[in-house]
């Protein structure tokens, strides 16, 4: 089976910020009397989210405020406002974006009149709802399975699987899931990449999103009865405790160490992926770990980003322990660099374990093909030979020649 | 008012790196969408980010209806479509970059930052730096043959004073005799220091001001015909947009505009007779768009350019620039609790800012002054806060608040940064208070910090012009437009009017040195990093490198052999 699974733990920085009136509160704002705030949030169809409010002048601004429930940072949009035929006014939020299935928003809307005072309207919730199927629920101990094809045995085994999945990660990491996590399950591509939205990419066949503690799985019919399922509800649910073992503000593990253990806990470093690494390695074309520290590549690398992954995983258990590893995931909780982490862990920095793990190979360190400076272009008459560097200092009276800015590099 | 330099702008259509991207989409949940998506890339990182940024759908642009035709001689970029076409009423870095290959100004920089003459021929800087004499370029002509004159700068710039429509950029010309009683409506256009005649133009300054040779390469300086139109306030192009740069606009879509080399730019028609500028790569992938081969130059996330720079094909087609540009946060000094110069210094002391950028990016640059690298005359000294939590705390007692106690909630807003997150989990460790965190669009947050600065904020500057003036001047003299934090102290003005009037190298950065001292003891803002960027150039083309000031220059690229 091809490389279909991938995961984006990357948190998003939204933040539950208080939202109690700064001190420029004033009594003007006292005025202002809110309605219920309401929205429209069905999947393909844009966020709608209105008030209607009073006030004593013309607001000089209304903005709508909003964030999910596990994050700190607020988003702040502007709203339109209308006159009420009745007095008063409306206040209206559209955005026309993609918005994930399941995500659940915390929004009040936010008055600042023209004395500079601000009054805050209700809290209230919205959860975006994918309506295109009639969806199917089952709990576990800690998973929540949505579907829409597939029977009771098949749903019985994902969650069965899931559950397991999630003991298995938490007892690995040594953390504790305390909140739901839902998994939906779309039975065929299209819609699974509409629930996705644009962008994603082609090769995606599972999506962990641990801001709002969700999955996203393709299993086809054809699907239901494979190890693909077991695969795909392990690797997204290893990523979502994952990502919960290392939460922090500052800086986020390298992504090989965490779609490695994924797929080492899902498939473990499977024959298919010691050949693509081993035929990488013979042909130069591996890519150092440090390479693969952010996005993956894409085409013909992503399925050997995924197998070096692994391989580094499995390398740093083979040559020092389950429990270097683990100590080294859980370290990133308190915000360390890279080579503090892996110092810490395995008494070597990430570059030295990169190099071990190509030696292990019979591989050495490929040296970067890149960055390079651009070739210059053509200029304009005179530019080349006459430059005129006008800088700090250039003083008075003519223009001094010669004098270049350095550029850092 | 944002002056001068420009704000990163939602950047054109291109990734964002994990943490250190712009990101602010609409609403919170938009976010969500981006993980999945290509992030994106500033030209500034105002906030560079870590989501994507999604282009709003311009309604009103008619969709793109395939690629338009285009002869052999071309190249197809990535770029920002510009917020309005007319170059006085834009502050954004994508804006700026967009008309900067449209519009021309007497002076521009070359790749390697240098000031070169563009519609000026040369230039005499007399009085002591108190008048500068552009002498323009003879036959120079707008785009319909018209010729350019004297006068049309004297008009282009006024505009940019004037006071019923200001641009966010005006106190470029701020040091211009009579320019900011113009532009306050205490003066008239006919006291501005500007005088027009025939080919020459004399500007007269009221301190100082040898630096306006390299500021006048702003594209907000540009010169613009006598009948712009109303229409070019809006983003959408005006039909027939008579201009004076290296290209003339032909069509603009909702995801593209292309534009012809003009016949008629002082340098001569451009090597590159159509450049196809795509302004929207439908969320997908900027590598996918270019291994595609349909894109010859894209900025990428860094996070990208740590996998290609060891790809065989790829990794050779990988550009990274330095920019010159340095992300700072700002206090709002005029209102409580950042009016008290002990508070500010117990946040900037409150948090070691340089590991937070090597959390971030070990191979980002922290910035060690408001002035970043590569501008001559910064000097060499550190002038950025070190963290001393003690000295934190006691900064904050002596404040009036011990242990936090009785400290106001406060809220720092961004436009979607890398640090916010980091900044406040930091803040409130340390110093026993609460921040909290608001993250807006760009533009909103732009005209935010015109018309009702935050109590802290940040953002991500790049140089107009590689002089410390463009930071240190417009960014914290009294009363300019650009000091958003409002902040005024008498010893840094002095500091930076000795700088100004002197012209003696050594002097000048001795001056600006003792600007940044008092910087550093009174904390009105603190400079976090300093720009960088990654794009992929196809292998051939020629010049496809971004000046300091985050910009292609279209006019500068060609093709290899061809």
């Amino acid at each position: 089976m091809s490389r279909r699974v991938t995961a984006w733990v990357a948190a998003i920085a939204l933040l539950a910020a208080m939202l109690v009136p700064g001190p420029g509160t004033l009594a003007a704002a006292a005025d202002v009397t809110f309605g219920a705030p309401s929205a429209t949030a069905t999947l393909g169809q844009p966020l709608v989210v209105t008030s209607t409010f009073t006030a004593p002048q013309r607001p000089t601004r209304v903005e709508l405020l909003s964030h999910l429930p596990s994050e700190r940072i607020v988003s702040v949009e502007t709203a339109d406002v209308a006159t009420e035929p009745g007095g008063g006014f409306r206040a209206t939020l559209t955005e026309q974006g993609h918005v994930l299935p399941n995500t659940t928003l915390l929004y009040r809307f936010r008055v600042t009149l023209p004395d500079g005072s601000s009054a805050l309207g209700p809290e209230a919730s919205a959860t975006v709802t994918d309506d295109r199927f009639d969806w199917r629920t089952l709990d576990g101990e800690l998973v929540r399975l949505h579907w829409y094809d597939g029977d009771d045995a098949f749903a019985q085994r994902a969650v069965q699987i899931g559950d397991e999945a999630v003991r298995g990660a938490e007892e690995l990491l040594g953390v504790q899931e305390t909140e739901r996590i839902d998994f939906f399950i779309y039975a065929a591509e299209g819609e699974f990449r509409d629930a996705l939205g644009p962008g994603t990419r082609e090769n995606v066949g599972g999506q962990a999103v641990a801001s709002i503690r969700t999955l996203f799985g393709l299993i086809r019919p054809s699907e239901i009865n494979s190890d693909w399922v077991d695969v795909l509800v392990t690797h997204e649910l290893t990523h979502l405790v994952f990502n919960t073992a290392v939460d922090n503000p500052y800086h986020l593990p390298p992504r090989w160490l965490n779609e490695g253990l994924a797929v080492f806990r899902s498939q473990g470093y499977t024959v298919g992926d010691r050949a693509l690494v081993s035929q990488a390695a013979r042909n130069g074309e591996l890519i150092p770990l440090d390479g693969l520290a952010g996005l993956f590549p894409t085409g013909d690398g992503f399925s050997l980003a995924y197998a070096e992954s692994a391989s580094g995983v499995s390398y740093m258990i083979d040559t020092f322990g389950q429990e270097a590893l683990v100590k080294l995931i859980r370290s990133y909780a308190s915000g360390v660099t890279d080579d503090e982490a892996f110092s810490a862990a395995i008494g070597r920095t990430a570059a030295v374990l990169n190099d071990e793990w190509l030696a292990s190979l019979g591989a050495s360190a490929p040296e970067p093909l890149g960055p390079r400076p651009a070739p210059p272009g053509p200029t304009p008459p005179g530019w080349a030979d006459v430059p005129i560097a006008v800088s700090a200092g250039a003083g008075f009276g003519p223009p001094r020649l010669g004098a270049l800015l350095p550029l850092v590099r | 008012m944002l002056d001068s330099g420009w704000m990163a702008g939602p950047p054109a259509p291109a990734p964002p790196t994990r943490r250190n991207t712009p990101l602010i989409l609409g609403v919170a949940i938009a976010l969500i969408v981006a993980v999945a998506v290509a992030g994106a890339l500033g030209f500034r990182s105002a906030a560079n980010p870590g989501g994507t940024t999604r282009p709003r759908a311009t309604s009103t642009l008619r969709p793109g209806s395939g690629t338009p035709n285009l002869g052999e001689n071309h190249v197809v970029v990535s770029g920002q479509a510009p917020g309005r076409w007319d170059p006085a009423l834009v502050g954004d870095a994508g804006s700026a970059g967009a008309l900067s290959q449209v519009f021309e100004s007497l002076t521009a920089l070359d790749a390697a930052n240098r000031v070169q003459p563009a519609l000026a021929a040369s230039w005499d800087v007399t009085d002591a730096g108190r008048r500068v004499t552009f002498q323009l370029r003879d036959g120079i002509a707008f785009s319909d043959g018209r010729p350019i004159t004297g006068d049309d700068v004297r008009r282009s710039w006024l505009r940019v004073l004037d006071p019923q429509r200001p641009s966010p950029l005006a106190s470029l010309l701020g040091d211009i005799q009579g320019a900011n009683e113009y532009l306050s409506g205490s003066g008239s256009a006919a006291d501005v220091g500007i005088d027009a005649t025939g080919a020459q133009v004399v500007v007269r300054f009221r301190r100082p001001a040898a630096y306006f040779v390299s500021a006048a390469s702003s594209p907000t300086l540009a010169v613009v015909p006598a009948d712009l139109p109303e229409s070019a306030s809006g983003p959408l192009l005006p039909e027939n947009l008579v201009v004076s740069g290296a290209y003339v606009p032909e069509s603009q879509t909702d995801t593209e505009i292309l534009l012809r080399a003009n016949p008629r730019y002082w340098a001569g028609r451009a090597p590159i007779e159509q450049v196809l500028v795509k302004t929207s790569l439908d969320d997908r992938s900027p590598v996918d768009v270019f291994q595609a081969n349909e894109i010859d130059y894209v900025p990428i996330a860094r996070d990208d350019a740590a996998w290609i720079k060891y790809q065989r094909d790829l990794g050779p087609q990988l550009r990274r620039s330095s920019s010159l540009s340095v992300i700072y946060y700002g206090f709002t000094t005029t209102k409580p609790p950042f009016d008290s110069a002990d508070v500010r210094r117990a946040f900037a002391m409150a948090v070691d800012w340089d590991r937070l950028v090597r959390l971030d990016d070990p191979e980002a640059i922290p910035a060690t002054s408001l002035v970043p690298l590569g501008i001559e005359g910064r000097g060499s000294e550190d002038f950025s806060p070190k963290p001393d939590l003690e000295g934190a705390r006691a900064a904050l007692a002596a404040a009036g608040y011990p242990n936090g106690k009785g400290f106001p909630d406060v809220t720092l807003v961004s436009s979607g940064g890398s640090y916010e997150e980091a900044v406040a989990s930091e803040l409130e460790q340390v110093l026993g208070i609460h921040l909290s965190v608001e993250v807006m669009p760009f533009a909103d947050y732009s005209s935010r910090l015109d018309s009702d600065p935050p109590q802290m904020w940040t953002l991500d500057w790049i140089a107009d012009y590689p002089h410390p003036q463009d930071f240190l001047g417009l960014l914290l003299e009294t009363g300019s437009r650009s000091n958003v934090g409002e902040w005024s102290n008498p010893e840094f003005d002095a500091a930076i009017d000795r700088a100004a009037a002197t012209d003696d190298p050594v002097a000048q950065e001795a001056a600006y040195s003792d600007a940044q001292r008092v910087v550093r003891d009174q904390v009105p803002v603190i400079p976090l990093r300093y720009g960088d960027s990654w794009a992929l150039s196809r292998d051939g083309l020629l010049g496809a490198a971004e000046t300091g000031v985050g910009f292609l220059r279209y006019a500068s690229l060609a093709w290899d052999g061809r």
